[in-house]
């Protein structure tokens, strides 16, 4: 297995894709006050404002492009100064009535209640913070 | 009435979902076989079942409704208080959303099963929180549910009317209610953290005018006010005592209400995800059939109509 471990990592698109990191700027919705901070994966990540605590969701492509930041009630994770990822630990364990919304996720768009999908998911032991 | 009238009036009226509900049931019952076998034999246990009895095993329920399945879906037979395996499991195709969806959660559940059947230790609900919300939130349990609702005229009620979903636990039965009645729904779960899930997607659905919720212990539940209907979803065998729960059923029902039962039986597809369901959060196997009647009439309920088909049961009861 040793050779298609190497053959994985020397393949110089899949190196590319793995140490690719990108500094955004984001702009608390509610207070304004600008932050930047180091992302390195596509996906949700959790952002809590450093200056006024204003809890956010933010929704990257594979790019690292932002493709939705919004303010929401609450997050999973408390970090502030940083993001945290936010990663569902096993997709096969998504309840049917979440479904829908993780879907929706999953192929870039963030739901109108996307924090109560991820409490929910939270609550159930499905969801990873890194 | 057989489950089979149902799946044949729906054959008459759409052809193509009676074929697949019909498909997703076999689909379902033949993987959890198939696991259940392929378990038992990467664990060494398929031996130990042909030599020892299953009273024998510290897990006592477990180990009897494994026998039962085996023998059930005909891979083993039954001799006296052993079983002799007969031949190996298949695994089959899955072609359906609904036994796709379910399949991972026979996957989940019987990796403790060695351990429990062994030690008598079933997995901390801590551990299993997410398989347990899966195994009762999935698209072929709610097929079930859609099923009981179409069949018990739940969804034919208007919106004055009020059903008390006793018990919902991951929400399955609520999401269901909501989308395919009018009424009102009062949530009746003893904990608070399911509580806690329900209100999260019932705010999902943006419908939470509809929802109003109680939180009390089914065997001790009084209403504010009586209901139309109490829906009970697959209840009966994740309950400590069913049958004080189904005589407070009766006790909230408003004159000409009725009770709506969707349930695992102890035979085929609803013994297997009964032996799931006991690794992850059920406090006892499944009533037979006939139990399962008996503890209905027995709290006071004529029954009114009868669905039965691979081991599970829709009902509707009136008070007597």
């Amino acid at each position: 297995m040793e050779w298609k471990k190497n053959l994985f990592t020397s393949n110089p698109v899949n190196h590319l894709m793995m140490s690719l990191k990108k500094e955004i700027r984001l702009s608390c919705k509610r207070c304004g006050e600008v932050s930047l901070v180091g992302v390195h994966a596509e996906g949700v990540h959790a952002f809590v404002c450093p200056f006024c605590g204003q809890p956010h969701l933010l929704l990257l492509d594979a790019n690292l492009g932002l493709r939705d930041f919004r303010a929401v009630s609450t997050v999973p994770a408390r970090k502030p100064f940083d993001v945290a990822r936010l990663k569902v630990k096993d997709e096969r364990l998504v309840p049917a009535s979440l479904k829908p919304f993780f879907e929706a996720i999953k192929r870039g768009v963030l739901p109108p209640n996307a924090e109560e999908v991820f409490e929910a998911l939270s609550e159930l032991d499905l969801l990873e913070v890194e | 009435m057989a489950f089979s009238s149902y799946l044949l009036r729906k054959f008459i009226t759409n052809p193509g979902e009676a074929l697949r509900i019909k498909r997703t049931g076999d689909e379902v019952r033949e993987y959890a076989a198939w696991k259940l076998y392929s378990v038992l034999e990467e664990s060494g246990l398929l031996a130990k079942l042909q030599e020892q009895p299953w009273w024998s095993f510290k897990d006592r329920d477990l180990a009897r409704m494994v026998y039962d399945a085996l023998v059930a879906e005909g891979l083993a037979d039954s001799s006296g208080d052993l079983i002799r395996i007969r031949r190996a499991a298949r695994r089959p195709a899955i072609t359906t959303k609904e036994s796709a969806d379910l399949a991972p959660v026979f996957d989940q559940a019987f990796l403790y099963l060695p351990h429990a059947l062994e030690t008598g230790e079933r997995p901390a609900q801590s551990e299993v929180r997410a398989a347990m919300a899966k195994i009762l939130d999935n698209f072929a349990t709610r097929l079930e549910m859609e099923v009981a609702v179409e069949e018990t005229g739940l969804s034919k009620l208007g919106e004055d009317a009020a059903i008390a979903d006793f018990y919902p636990r991951a929400g399955a039965s609520t999401a269901v209610l909501l989308e395919r009645t009018k009424a009102k729904i009062v949530v009746v779960e003893p904990y608070r953290e399911n509580l806690a899930i329900i209100e999260r997607l019932v705010k999902l659905t943006g419908q939470e005018e509809r929802v109003s919720y109680v939180q009390a212990p089914l065997e001790g539940v009084k209403l504010p006010q009586r209901v139309d209907v109490v829906f009970m979803a697959e209840v009966i065998h994740w309950t400590f005592n069913p049958r004080l729960a189904l005589a407070r059923a009766r006790e909230n029902l408003k004159e000409g209400g009725f009770l709506a039962v969707a349930q695992s039986v102890y035979s085929s597809l609803g013994l297997l995800a009964a032996a799931a369901g006991l690794l992850l959060g059920a406090v006892a196997p499944p009533p037979a059939s006939d139990e399962l009647r008996r503890m209905i009439r027995e709290a006071g309920f004529s029954i009114e109509k009868w669905l039965e088909s691979l081991g599970v049961v829709v009902a509707k009861a009136l008070p007597r």
